[in-house]
Formats: structure tokens, sequence, C-alpha cells
């Protein structure tokens, strides 16, 4: 038993010497490194939104699915909202994360484009509307490293015949 | 031979831990577990010291960290300053802008998933111009996504701004002060404009007086960058809990070699 103990203390020791001699040593090397800024954008799902998924064709995307106006489903995280006879919109948060480093910005400017104008639908991102497809600012002071919830409120009227929504919201970030 | 067992698995953790210790962190995750899809630029911001007529070459790469490969347009807009204001024009839309000369090579290129492409940008600053800024934005080309889903495309830009003299002119507007709360601090804030005809950086600090003179606090300002005619507000956070009083200040802000003071003062009510 001792000399196993013993063995076994060996062993210890040598694994623990070998990583020490490892960080020990002399001897110079020059090092030469460029540090360049750069600047960081990415889609978080917001804690109470629908789940921001990857895509094959675009960064990410929302999947509402198929949704109607009386009845149906509506996707987890999503509140549809009716209103009267005239349209149900569908609303759900998700976050925009913009990150910096190594670079003199304490801010950034964030706007979003719908990348097809769209007439009949309303496309909202909190209060500012987007639908003409025209760039928006959505900030001019925005906080790095913090996921910031848009809500997307998408309102479709009553009187639109059925069919595929589909368009795409873009985001660009610009450093201060 | 339970002492031998632990012995050996002491060993391979202390191996372990750091071994694992050189590995690279993870992507990060989202709250479901699925990997975060995000893009990134470098650089963020060139300052570009030059001579009105000469030109330079910027290399910028983006980095895509999606699932899929993604198109980016390759597009320069000029950054214009209306009434203390920001804002992105297209090339071509103000007379004697800068973005309207650029030449983007390739001007559109196709990032594969998990890769970096790199475009190089010239610019020339045109003679005479009082432009000093243009964004240089690497578009993501957009593809409805179908199936009921609405797409995300992300974009980034480069801030480029451009210096040719040495015409530095800073105004600075009276210290305002919010209401100081059991939960907030008092927060100083001032205006500065740039009044010069080139970029600048100030950074700052405020030294906080009391009714005798004595220095009770001091804090400093976020730097932020002024293109000439912009205005922002420079805002310091005071470190500590105020005493009701009055109080005065002194503002000192530093940009290219120069030094802006000012006076003020404010007062901290009673609760």
């Amino acid at each position: 038993m001792k000399s196993k103990f013993a063995f076994a203390s060996v062993i210890s020791a040598v694994a623990f010497l070998g990583v020490a001699d490892a960080q020990t040593g002399s001897g110079t090397m020059g090092v030469t490194a460029t540090v360049q800024g750069s600047i960081n954008l990415t889609f978080v799902t917001d804690v109470s939104g629908l789940a921001v998924t990857g895509t094959t064709t675009n960064v990410a995307s929302l999947p509402f699915g198929t949704v109607q106006f009386y009845g149906g489903t509506t996707p987890a995280n999503v509140t549809k909202t009716v209103n009267g006879v005239t349209s149900f919109a569908l609303a759900t948060p998700f976050d925009v994360r913009v990150d910096l480093a190594n670079s003199a910005s304490s801010t950034y400017t964030l706007a979003a484009t719908l990348s097809a104008a769209d007439a009949i639908n309303t496309w909202l991102l909190g209060a500012i509307n987007i639908s003409s497809g025209t760039s928006t600012t959505l900030t001019a002071a925005g906080a790095y490293a913090m996921a910031v919830p848009y809500t997307l409120n998408l309102t479709v009227p009553a009187s639109a015949g059925p069919g595929l929504i589909s368009n795409t919201m873009n985001f660009t970030a610009t450093g201060n | 031979m339970k002492l031998t067992s632990t012995l050996a698995i002491i060993s391979y953790t202390a191996l372990w831990s750091i071994a694992s210790a050189q590995t690279p962190a993870a992507p990060p995750l989202d709250p479901g577990g699925a990997p975060r899809s995000s893009i990134a630029l470098s650089p963020a911001i060139i300052m570009v010291r030059c001579k009105p007529g000469q030109s330079t070459t910027q290399t910028l790469s983006i980095v895509n960290n999606t699932a899929s490969d993604v198109t980016f347009h390759v597009v320069t807009e000029d950054v214009v300053v209306h009434d203390g204001k920001r804002s992105f024009s297209p090339a071509g839309q103000i007379a004697n802008g800068i973005a309207a000369g650029s030449v983007a090579l390739p001007a559109t290129l196709v990032v594969k998933a998990g890769e970096q492409g790199s475009v190089q940008v010239t610019f020339t600053l045109p003679a005479g111009t009082e432009q000093r800024a243009v964004v240089t934005m690497f578009r993501a080309g957009l593809v409805p996504p179908g199936g009921g889903a609405i797409g995300l495309g992300a974009s980034l830009g480069t801030l480029i701004t451009f210096s040719v003299s040495s015409d530095y002119k800073m105004e600075i507007g009276p210290v305002q002060a919010s209401l100081q709360t059991a939960e907030a601090n008092v927060v100083l804030s001032q205006a500065l404009r740039n009044n010069g005809t080139e970029p600048v950086v100030p950074k700052g600090v405020m030294v906080i007086l009391n009714a005798s003179g004595k220095r009770v606090a001091k804090a400093p300002f976020a730097a932020q960058r002024l293109l000439p005619g912009e205005q922002l507000n420079f805002s310091a956070t005071d470190p500590s809990q105020l005493a009701p009083g009055h109080y005065r200040t002194l503002s000192s802000f530093e940009y290219e070699g120069k030094v802006l003071t000012s006076p003020g003062e404010f007062n901290i009510p009673e609760l």
C-alpha cells in the first residue's frame, strides 16, 4: 500500500513538475502586433420574444409561420392583437447587440430598412414605421455591449389577400 | 488504493485544467442554446490625416459568423451635419462630397459562413471640400426567407474621418444637473459644439467644489467624436451622493493639444 502511495505521489509530482517546467525557461522573442479596432453586430433572442433562428438566405430570421385573423395558433412569445374587424397585429421583441473593441467610439448609430417597401402591411419597430423601405435611424447614440430590445409590430389589414408575407429588415450599425 | 486513484485524478485534473485554459472560447449562445448570428467589421473607425486632393486606400475586412454565406454590397455615403446632428447622404447628393469619388474593390463580395472577406476602398478628398467624414457600409444582400419567416439582415459601416488642417475650435454650453435621488446620483452634462473645420474627439473631466471651495468630487466625461458643426451632450456622473447645497464646477476638455475649461454651478435641493 505504501509503495502504491509513493508511486502515485511520484506520478503526481512529475505531472505537476512537467507543467511547471513547461512554463519556465529563458530566451527572448520579439513580438509585433497591430491591434485593429472592430465592430460586431449580433441578433439575440429576447427573453420574451420569438426565437431568432439561423437561415439559409439571411443573417437571421423570425419564424412567425402561418397565422390568421380569426382563430388559429400564434407562435410562443408572439402577441396577436385583433383591431375590430379591420386588421390584426403580430408583435414580438428581439434584441440587437452591437459591440466595439479597440476603437475610440462611445456610441453607435443603428438604422433599419425594410428591403422591399410594403404598401399593404404596416411594419413598426417600436414606434418607428419602416414600411416605406427607406433607411430610418433607430438610435443615433446606442450603447455598446447591451442587447437592446426592438419590438416588431406587423399589422395586417383584414382586406389584404391571403398569402405569404416575406420581407427582410436590414439593420446597419456604424460607430460614432 | 482509493488514495492512489484520488491522486491520479488530481494529476489528470491539474493537467486538464491547464490544457483547457488554452482552448479558445466557444461562440456565444442564445438563451435557447443556439449559436448567435453575428457579423463583424474591422476597422470600426479610421482617422485619416491628409491634404486636399490626396488619396488614401484602406482595407476593410468583414467576418461572417452566421450559418450561411452572405453577399455584401460595399457602399460609401457622405456623413453630413445639419443643425448639429449627423446623418448619412448617398454618394453624389451633396456638392463636393467625398463618397462620390470613392472606389471599392471588389464592390460586391460573398463571404462564406465562418469566413472573412476584405475590400480595398480608395478615397480622394476633393480640393476645397468641407466634408470631413464618410461611412463605408457592408450591406448584406437580402433575400426574403419565405416560409412565414421575417428575415433579419445585418450590415456594418466603418466611419472614416479626414483632417486637413489645425483649425480646431469648440464651444461649450452651461452645466445642466439632473435631479439627485436616493437611487441615482446627479448627472452633470454640458453641450459641446465643434465650431472648427476638423473632427475632434474631446475627453474631459469635471471637478465639483462645495460652497466653501473644497473639492468634493471628480467625474470623467466619456470621450465622443464631434464632426465639424456637430453638437453633443457630454455627461459625467458624480460618483457619490452629494449633500443638499450649492456647488460649483470646473470642466476641462482636452482635444488636439488644446484645453477648454468652463466654470459652472448647480444646486442639490433637499429631498
